[in-house]
Formats: C-alpha cells, structure tokens, sequence
C-alpha cells in the first residue's frame, strides 16, 4: 500500500520509493531492501505496477516503476480496508 | 493474467536477473550504508515471488532421474517393463468396458434414448404388440417419438447374421447414416407385406460380404425371400442392442419372414421392442410414471392375468446399461485385472525400495545440505513420474497387440457354429481409454513411488550422514507387507484358476446320454418346417428326421407343474418331440416304447418318462400306464412355455436319463423330465433335428442343399450338435484361459519379486552372515535362515489367499452347480505350487549367502 501510495504520485526507483517513505514518515518507517524488492516483484507480478529503465538526475541507469489502473484500484481498496481496521482499533483504545 | 506474466518473465529470466541485480547494486550505493544482509539472499526473495524456483528444480529433477536411468539401464527396463504389462492388460479389459457400457452409441442424442417392458403380475411379458405401438406413438407423450424393432437370427444367402426387422421412422429417428445407398425410409415400411429392401451393416458388409462394392442394388435371399439391398449403413452404426446388428428390414416385411399373420392385425402378438425418445427436459422418473399410466390404461379391459402390474425403464445410450445387475460382473473381472497390477507395484515397489536405500549415502548428504524431506520426496517422485511415461505408452501397446491376438484367439477356438454368426463390437481405443491408462499410469506410479520414497527419507542427519541405515532404519517391514500382498494375490488367482479348471473337467467328463456325433440341429421358420422334414426325411444318407419344441443343449431346460396320478404337484422339465427323437439321439428306451409316429402326428395325449423321472413321480408304483394332468395355463410365450394341447396324458415309456439343459446347472442335472409328443405340422417347434450316415464334415452342405430347393436361404441356422455342446463349454475354457493366463503372469512377477528381496536381504545381511560363519554356522544353517525367511512370509501371504478365495467363494456358489469353489484340490495344488515357488525363488540368493566369506564380509566396513 505503502509503495502504490508513494508510486501514485509520480514514477519512482526503488531506492527512490523507499526515501520517500522514510522521509513522509520522518524515519518512523524504514524499509529495507529485503522486503522492498520481492514486495515490488509481486506488485509486477499482479500488474499493479510496469516498470522501465530510465536515466536517474544524476544520469545513472535505474528502473522505474510506474502505477497502474489496477494498481490505483487495488490502492483505493487497501486504503479503505486499512482505514476501517485502523477505525476499528481506535475504537477499541479509546473504550474505557 | 498472473500466469502469463510468470510464463513472460521466465522466458527473459536472464535479462530479469542482471536487471535485479544492477538495481539492488545502485539502492545500496545511494543509501552508503555498509551492506547489511546479502545480496543474493533480497534476489532469491525476488525470484521466489515469481515461483520460478519451482520450475528450476523441476527441470533439476527430471535431468537428475534421467542421469541416473543412464546409469543402471536395467532397472529402469525392469521398472517400465513390469508396470507396462499391468497396465496393458488392464487396458485391455478396460477397453472392452468402454466399448459395452461407456461408449454411447453413435445416434443422435443417445442419452434421450430409452427403452421400457412391461409385465402382469405373473412376471411375463416384455414385448409391445403392433397396435401399442401405434397407440404410444401417436399419443407423443413421453416420447417425441417411438420405433420399433424386432430382432432376427437369420440366413443371408448361407450366412449367419444378426438383424432386425424396424419401423419405418427407425433410421431417420435415430440419425443413422448410411456409408453408401440409402437408409430404410417409413415409405418402405408402410404397407404390409411390401417393402422388400434391406440396408445392411458396414461390419457385416466387410466380414460377410467381402465389402463388394457392388452389393448396393444386389438382391439377398432371406428366409426364402428377396430383398433388395439400398444402403450399407455408416461404419459407427451398429443398431441399439449388445449385439451388433447385421442387417435392417422394414417391419412391414414380418408375415413374408416370420410366421406368425401381418403385424396389423395380429394385435394379440407382442413381439416388438419399443424404443423412444424423450422429449427435452422430461425426467426419466416423470416418463416412467406416464408409461406405467399409459400401459395400465391400455391393458385395463384385459383379463387380470393379462394386465400390466409392473415396469422397467432404462437408458440405451450405451450397450450394457449401467446399473448394479451390470456392474457387478465387471467389477470382478477388473478386480481380478487389477490384483495383477497390485503384484506388479508391489514388485516395482520393492524394486524402488531397495534402490531408494542403496542410495541412502547419497540422500543423507543431500539431507545434510539442507534439502528438505518434501525436496527429496519431489525428487524420488518425478523419477516415478518418468518411469511411468514409457510405461503407459508400453501399456498401451500391449493392450492394443492383446485385443488383436484375444479376437484372433476368439475366432479360432470358438465352436464354428457359433463363430459363424459371432460379430464383436468395435475395440477402437478413444478418448476415455487414453484417459484411464493416464489416469492408471500415475495412480501406479504413486502406488509404487510415493511409499518408498516417504520410507528413506524417515531417516536421521546423523546417521544418514555416517551412511549407517541398518540400526535404526527399518524398512523391512513395508518389504514384508508387500512381498505377503503378492503371495497371497498369486495363490488367489491360481486357486481360482484351479477351481474352474476343475469345474470345466467335470462338466466336460460328464457322461450326458446322448448320442451327438452326426446329429444336426436346423432352425427355420414354421411354415417351411413341415415340407423341409419331409425332404430332409427322403434324402439319401439321411438316418431320421426328428422335430422338436427346442434341441438339447442351447440352454436351461424349460419346466412345468403337472400332478402325477396319486401323488402331488411336481415341476417337471419337459419338451415336446415327434417319434423320432428318441432313435436320433441313441435314447434307450428302457421299459414300455417310445411314440409312434401316429401318436405324434395325431397329438395324442402320450407322454414318456425319463427313468429318474419316473422314480420321482412314482416312487411305488410303475410308471407305465400311470397319468398326468397338465393344470390349464392362460396366456404363455410359446417360446418359454408351452403345454401340450391335451390336459391329461397316459404315461407309454420309460427313457434312459439324459442331460438335454445347461450341463453345469444343478436343476437341469437332477430331477424328472417329462416328453409329450409333437409333430411337423405343429407351431412353435424350435428345430428339426437330422441324423446323417457317413462324414459330418459335408452336413452343412447337404442339409443345405436340400432346403434351398424349397427357396433361397429359408433357414436361419443348421448347427452341429456337437457344437453346440461344445459352445457350453466353451465359456469355462475361456474363463479358465483368462485367469490361468493372469495366475501365471502373478506367479512370475512373485517369484522375481521374492528372487529379488531375498537376494537384497541377503546382500544387507553380509556382515551378519560372516559372522555367523565365523562362529560356526554350517552352510545348511545360513540356508535354512535365508529359506525359512522366505518361505515363513510366504505362508501367510498363502494363508491370506486362501482366506479371500473362501471369502469369494459364496459369489461364485449360486447358479452354476459344476463349480465346486471349495474344492479341496484346487485349493491344495496352488498352495503347494506358490510355496515350492517361494522355496525356490530364495534358493539361488541363499547359496549366495552360504558362498559369503567371513573375512571380507567383516572387513567390508
């Protein structure tokens, strides 16, 4: 959801994709390489992202990765299970 | 979607890898951190999410097996070669399976095909009447539409075939083709006694005809009169009944071939099959209840004996329905087939098992490396898997050679009488075959690899690594378990076997009290019968000329209650012969005298004994003089039943007993029969039967001869007698031929499997038998351990054997009295054989045993 968030604003490299995240969540989320590339490869894999070699602003090769229409769905769906998980255990903290 | 993307990306994986990589490279430069974790592990986690690793080591695998089948040529030969030839007779019997009860018949739309009889309360009945058929027809409820049939054993121009008179509709209702003229068309079939065209089948074309291509617009002789042939009918086309049918006529043809008056008329003969086709979207439970409506109402101002109180309904989509009557003969003889495929896994199995643990070395260290169990099993597996390949395409070779060479077999050995009217269904493997020998390929192939391969990788890293298996490991039990499953199938088949070879001896030594040799049975039509004995009766180097209700021999005995004088109702046998019948068959007749030919052609109310018979009615008294009376019977078949025309007959004679039934029944060997005398002119009679002086080889011929001077091909049959009893023994022959074949092939692949585990065992135990020897154990020792091995599993596989075989038994007790299936003898001599077998099997690697040197046994290690 994380990556599909931050794709959605913009076609992005991985080392790019995980700044992002990082700095959006003031280092609260760090997300290594470990679990960023095999969770990108199942994005391709289920078409919600493409992905292409570009030129980087600082001219070295590096793949893109650009989201879908079905990413967007899939992004739309997620946000929306998560924010009622997300109300659900708020409601649960805050009962006395 | 997801699987085609897999497909894409494993094509450029190369390309994906070095891409991957390059970009994990360039992350880890932009974060300058020193690397944490390793590269190759983030690339496997990767590549894992395409599933390729699955792939990869699939592809391992298969390269791997087939490394190793390079290496030991033989065992894999071996593997293939015994699961091939399980398989392939299995093949075989499930071919004629699919043939008879799966394969629907080519017509249009079969499975809304059905067919019904109907019954009274007495449990006869059966057959439709011409005027029913109009009647249901019409009425198109539940049937769209109706035909009817009526079959017909006759002879075409000095050939036996099948066929059957149709209604019109019967080939544009069914969508039968034809390859060449034209199909039968309801114009031929609209006026009685007109129509005299013939479509015959593409089978019978071929075999009977020489496939002439000129046979379109050909006239035929059938029962004495011409037909026309329009069409040959399309090569699929065999007609609706288990019987490949040979030849169509219309209906309309009944009173120029069979006796009886036109089918019109006659609205009381019911002889007619019906066969329907259900309108779409009518259940088979919906038509059943509105055809019992229909025959009840149409059968409502009859007689109570005559109405309809019963009826069945089926499907004839296929030829042998399927329902429990069916399915239980064939489920034992592919039981039978299937055992034999049980031993040969079970062969294979051990095979397996004992490679498996030969390369205990090699799986410890895989083991060691980290593989995991299900790795290992995939891999012992997929080698199975690939065993299984040439297996089945062996298999299916086979099958197709054994169909072939069975049909050749069937041909030559069966009676000639029988294998001149004999038409086998087409053995065309299709889709479901190939289906079930896949299907059959892989459960064999699971049955004898997944178990080994579960057994060898139970065993421990450490001792695995050591390459010790023998402490801990024990493998010998599944060993024993499968060598006691195929002793004990073996003594199975073979006590089987035993018991119908024995059964088929006592039926053939059985002395039957008639004189057959030079005896010739002919079946005609009645109304050439009278005219056809006179002749046969005048023609030189005929002896007598004798005719009756039915010839001995074609079957049960037909029976019937009578009340002897003095005494109770008895239910006698009984048939009805002329004067003749007694000098035919070399009768005696041991006290009073047999009919006279005035008695017979006067149908006087005469009636002659058999000796066993006479016993029976009249335990104290003679039987000459005494009398019977026939209680009145309403409405019978003439062809089952038929009493005499007189209700009460003097007893004249006394015959020698004689076995004229079904030789290995029980009912047909024992009790009283009774004769009432018949004559040339009366109906119904069956046969006429004719004794020839000099060579019988030429009977045929001269019998023949004789009545096509009367007309062209009047007669259906002229059969042998001694045919027709061998043709009673012949279904013994060939199911003795089959389990004798199938007992055999389970006693060789049980000795190679006991030859083989022995020999095994024998190899494992080196170390033990060296030192036994050391310690003094004399060769006869070291043999005697090895043997009694052998020969203790062997025992209980045999008991086991014996125990099914007397568990089976109460199936096969009913009916047929001549087997006996707990015969001392046939159960003693395959015990005997399959333990000498066993005994002998471990023979050979036991002499290996006592040939082991202590020393190098002990410093093997």
């Amino acid at each position: 959801m994380l990556i599909l968030k931050t794709l959605s604003r913009g076609p992005n490299h991985g080392w790019g994709i995980a700044q992002h995240i990082q700095q959006v969540s003031r280092d609260a989320l760090k997300i290594g390489e470990g679990s960023l590339y095999p969770a990108l490869q199942r994005l391709l894999l289920n078409d919600f992202v493409t992905a292409e070699w570009d030129l980087t602003e600082n001219n070295r090769r590096a793949r893109y990765y650009r989201i879908t229409a079905a990413g967007r769905k899939q992004l739309e769906a997620e946000k929306r299970s998560f924010d009622f998980l997300l109300a659900g255990i708020a409601r649960v903290m805050e009962t006395p | 979607m997801r699987l085609w993307n897999r497909i894409r990306q494993w094509r450029k994986r190369r390309e994906f890898e070095a891409g991957l990589e390059e970009e994990i490279r360039f992350h880890r430069e932009m974060s300058g951190v020193a690397a944490f974790g390793s590269v190759a592990m983030t690339l496997e986690d990767s590549r894992a999410v395409w599933g390729f690793g699955w792939i990869g080591s699939a592809m391992g695998d298969i390269r791997y097996a087939l490394r190793g089948f390079r290496r030991s040529p033989g065992f894999a030969l071996a593997v293939a070669g015994t699961i091939g030839a399980a398989l392939g007779l299995n093949t075989t019997m499930f071919t004629v399976f699919n043939a008879y009860v799966l394969r629907p018949f080519a017509v249009r739309h079969p499975w809304s095909l059905y067919t019904f009889t109907c019954w009274n309360k007495n449990g006869q009945g059966g057959r439709f009447s011409w005027s029913q058929f109009q009647d249901l027809a019409a009425r198109k409820d539940p049937f769209s539409e109706v035909e009817a049939e009526e079959p017909l054993l006759g002879d075409v121009e000095g050939r036996t075939v099948f066929g059957e008179l149709v209604s019109g509709n019967y080939f544009s209702m069914l969508g039968a083709g034809v390859s060449a003229g034209r199909p039968l068309l309801p114009s031929d079939a609209a006026t009685p006694g007109a129509g005299a065209v013939m479509v015959i089948s593409h089978d019978a074309w071929v075999s009977r005809f020489g496939a002439d291509p000129g046979l379109v617009g050909k006239t035929l002789h059938l029962r004495g009169r011409a037909f026309e042939v329009v069409g040959i009918a399309s090569p699929t086309f065999r007609g609706l009944w288990s019987f490949p049918s040979g030849f169509w006529i219309p209906l309309s043809m009944e009173s120029a071939v069979q006796s009886s008056r036109d089918m019109p008329q006659s609205s009381q003969s019911a002889r007619l099959s019906l066969v329907g086709r259900l309108w779409n979207g009518v259940s088979a439970d919906a038509a059943k209840a509105s055809l019992l409506a229909w025959a009840i109402g149409y059968t409502a101002n009859r007689p109570p004996e005559q109405r309809t109180a019963g009826l069945e309904f089926r499907s004839v989509a296929t030829e042998v329905p399927i329902n429990r009557d069916t399915i239980g003969p064939f489920l034992a003889v592919f039981a039978l087939f299937g055992l034999v495929l049980l031993v040969a896994c079970a062969n294979v199995s051990n095979m397996m098992l004992a490679r498996a643990i030969a390369r205990q070395r090699e799986i410890g260290i895989r083991v060691s490396l980290g593989a995991g169990r299900s790795r290992l099993i995939r891999q012992l597996l997929t080698e199975s898997l690939l065993l299984a390949i040439p297996a089945a395409v062996l298999g299916f070779a086979l099958s197709q050679l054994t169909i072939e060479a069975a049909r050749f077999i069937l041909f030559a050995t069966v009676p000639p009488a029988f294998g001149r009217m004999l038409a086998v269904s087409d053995l065309a493997p299709d889709w479901r075959v190939f289906g079930f020998i896949l299907l059959a390929s892989v459960a064999a192939t699971l049955a004898f690899g997944l178990v080994p391969a579960i057994q060898t990788t139970r065993s421990r890293l450490v001792e695995a690594n050591r390459g010790d298996f023998s402490s801990d490991y024990r493998p010998a039990r599944l060993r024993s378990v499968l060598l006691v499953t195929q002793v004990a199938v073996c003594s199975l088949l073979l006590i089987i076997t035993a018991v119908v070879l024995r059964s088929q001896n006592r039926v053939n030594t059985r002395d039957i009290g008639l004189d057959l040799t030079g005896v010739w049975d002919v079946k005609m039509p009645e109304k050439h019968q009278a005219e056809a004995a006179d002749r046969l009766a005048a023609t030189p180097g005929v002896e007598v000329v004798s005719e009756a209700w039915h010839a001995p021999l074609y079957g049960s005995d037909r029976s019937l209650s009578i009340v002897p004088s003095g005494g109770q109702t008895a239910h006698v046998r009984y048939n009805l012969v002329s004067a003749g019948y007694f000098p035919l068959f070399r009768i005696p007749i041991t006290r009073g005298r047999g009919f006279t030919d005035a008695e017979a052609e006067a149908n006087l109310p005469v009636a002659i004994v058999s000796e066993s018979g006479a016993r029976h009615l009249w335990p104290n008294a003679d039987a000459i003089g005494q009398t019977v009376t026939i209680p009145p019977v309403v409405h019978r078949d003439p062809y089952t039943d038929r009493a005499p025309d007189f209700h009460e007959a003097r007893v004249v004679g006394v015959a020698r007993d004689a076995l004229t039934g079904y030789l290995a029944n029980q009912a047909d060997r024992q009790g009283a029969m009774i004769y009432f005398p018949t004559n040339q002119r009366a109906a119904y009679n069956d046969s006429i039967l004719v004794r020839l002086r000099g060579a019988p080889g030429d009977g045929r011929q001269r019998i023949a001869a004789v009545l096509d001077g009367i007309a062209p091909s009047i007669y259906d049959m002229i059969n042998p007698m001694d045919d027709v009893l061998a043709g009673q023994i012949y279904p013994f022959q060939v199911v003795f031929a089959v389990t004798a074949f199938l007992g055999g092939l389970a006693l060789l692949m049980t000795i190679s499997g006991i030859y083989g585990v022995m020999s095994y065992l024998v190899n494992q135990r080196t170390k033990e038998i060296g030192i036994r020897v050391a310690l003094g154990a004399a060769a006869r020792d070291v043999v005697k351990m090895v043997v009694s091995q052998s020969a203790r599993l062997s025992m209980i596989g045999v008991g086991l054997g014996v125990a099914l075989a007397a568990g089976l038994a109460p199936l096969f007790a009913h009916e047929i009295e001549a087997v006996h299936p707990y015969d001392g003898i046939a159960y003693a001599v395959p015990i005997l054989v399959v333990l000498l077998a066993a005994v002998a099997a471990s023979l050979a690697p036991s002499r290996r045993a006592v040939r082991v040197d202590p020393i190098t046994a002990l410093r093997c290690d």
